[in-house]
């Protein structure tokens, strides 16, 4: 048991608590994840009935939260990387790990319904199953782990690598700001066609409520008073 | 200001600007891009180290993580503090375990629920060291900068989640219920 809390203990490295900047900074990490938690609460993101709404297609807050984070964010970024504030972080690209990744991370987000991010937020918000699937989380990824070591796996894991490549240099354009604006305009157009659609289904949601009460009430009316 | 916080809910397209501008300010003051998951791993890699110290020295995987706390655990706890003060402040905060529209397509079963999170959990966790990266770490943070990864994440997550949604709540899935 001591020997267990002595390694515990090990596993804290005072070096990360003395500077806020730096890859390294825990308060950074602390800062960063505050405000977004704060984001994410405040835009009804971290709820079991949003995410799941949004694939059962009947209610789009997330894209509608997603598409001006995408375009915004990506003018800023690159915007200050040309100023050379930031510098980019490209992840790897490997085409078949992405894919079937992807597909398996998908079914279980819309299973459980909270992704790694939302399932924190939501525990801080007080639902307890969001709890749970962060426990199934670290199983998951200590699964994975476990299961590296074998070599079928590994080669999906390397089958179509490109490596830490972006767009503007895989279709060797010049300039990356002609990929930015045809995405931003995709988006403007993509995010008016969500949001009428989404006030749309608001309406229509509002309608199939008030039907559902006056229909309850007069059941409970004739319940009450049988003929 | 503290009206601001005291909202149930902020519009959306302001909440996407206040993201954005926050993985600008991860950019910017901690030099790499927002991630969840992979605090997740190490968490996983801490666990295994303080229980099996023997067995995780001979795992090849926990080389690229190893057992340290860093700045992904930090913005896992930062997001939970962050929604709870939130939550907290605005008078939302309610301890839940099934969720509404869960029991309108599943029935109102705790145990049933709590399963099938952990299940769903398990192969998130699994999909997302496959895929090297969450919805956070890769599909955001790769769409913003134009990387391929983030665009074949972002579909083939949007087609995992279709397919799984119809087989699993078959005739439930339209629930006339929204949150």
């Amino acid at each position: 048991m001591d020997a267990m809390l002595a390694r515990l203990k090990e596993t804290f490295d005072p070096s990360t608590i003395e500077a806020i900047r730096g890859p390294a900074s825990l308060y950074g990490g602390l800062i960063v994840g505050f405000i977004l938690g704060v984001a994410l609460q405040k835009g009804r993101l971290c709820k079991y009935d949003v995410v799941s709404g949004m694939f059962r297609m009947q209610d789009f807050t997330f894209w509608r939260v997603g598409t001006p984070l995408l375009m915004i964010g990506m003018v800023l970024i690159y915007f200050f990387n040309d100023i050379g504030a930031v510098e980019l972080y490209v992840p790897k690209t490997v085409v078949l790990a992405q894919l079937f990744g992807g597909v398996l991370f998908g079914a279980g987000l819309s299973i459980s319904g909270y992704c790694p991010a939302i399932a924190a937020g939501a525990l801080g918000e007080g639902a307890l199953d969001a709890f749970v699937t962060m426990a199934g989380i670290v199983g998951g990824s200590m699964l994975y782990a476990e299961m590296y070591d074998g070599s079928k796996l590994d080669r999906i894991v390397s089958f179509i690598d490109l490596g830490r490549v972006t767009f503007p240099e895989i279709f060797l354009v010049f300039n990356h700001w002609f990929f930015i604006m045809a995405f931003v305009f995709m988006c403007v157009l993509f995010l008016i066609g969500i949001s009428m659609y989404d006030g749309f289904l608001k309406a229509s949601f509002y309608v199939v409520d008030k039907v559902e009460e006056k229909l309850g009430s007069a059941r409970a009316e004739r319940r009450k008073h049988p003929r | 200001m503290m009206y601001y916080f005291k909202r149930r809910y902020w519009w959306p397209f302001a909440v996407g600007i206040i993201f954005a501008l926050d993985e600008l300010l991860s950019f910017y003051m901690s030099k790499r891009p927002l991630g969840a998951s992979r605090g997740y791993t190490v968490i996983g890699s801490i666990i295994e180290y303080v229980l099996f110290p023997e067995h995780a020295k001979t795992v090849p995987y926990w080389n690229a993580y190893e057992p340290v706390i860093e700045w992904t655990v930090a913005v896992i706890l930062g997001i939970i503090s962050g929604s709870l003060f939130s939550s907290v402040y605005s008078g939302e905060f309610k301890l839940t375990v099934v969720p509404e529209m869960w029991r309108d397509s599943k029935g109102p079963s705790v145990a049933k629920r709590l399963f099938w999170a952990f299940i769903g959990g398990v192969m998130i966790g699994f999909g997302s060291r496959l895929a090297m990266g969450c919805t956070l770490g890769m599909l955001i943070s790769g769409v913003i900068q134009l990387t391929p990864a983030g665009f074949i994440f972002m579909m083939s997550l949007w087609m995992g989640g279709m397919l799984m949604t119809v087989l699993f709540y078959r005739l439930k899935t339209v629930t006339f219920h929204r949150g």
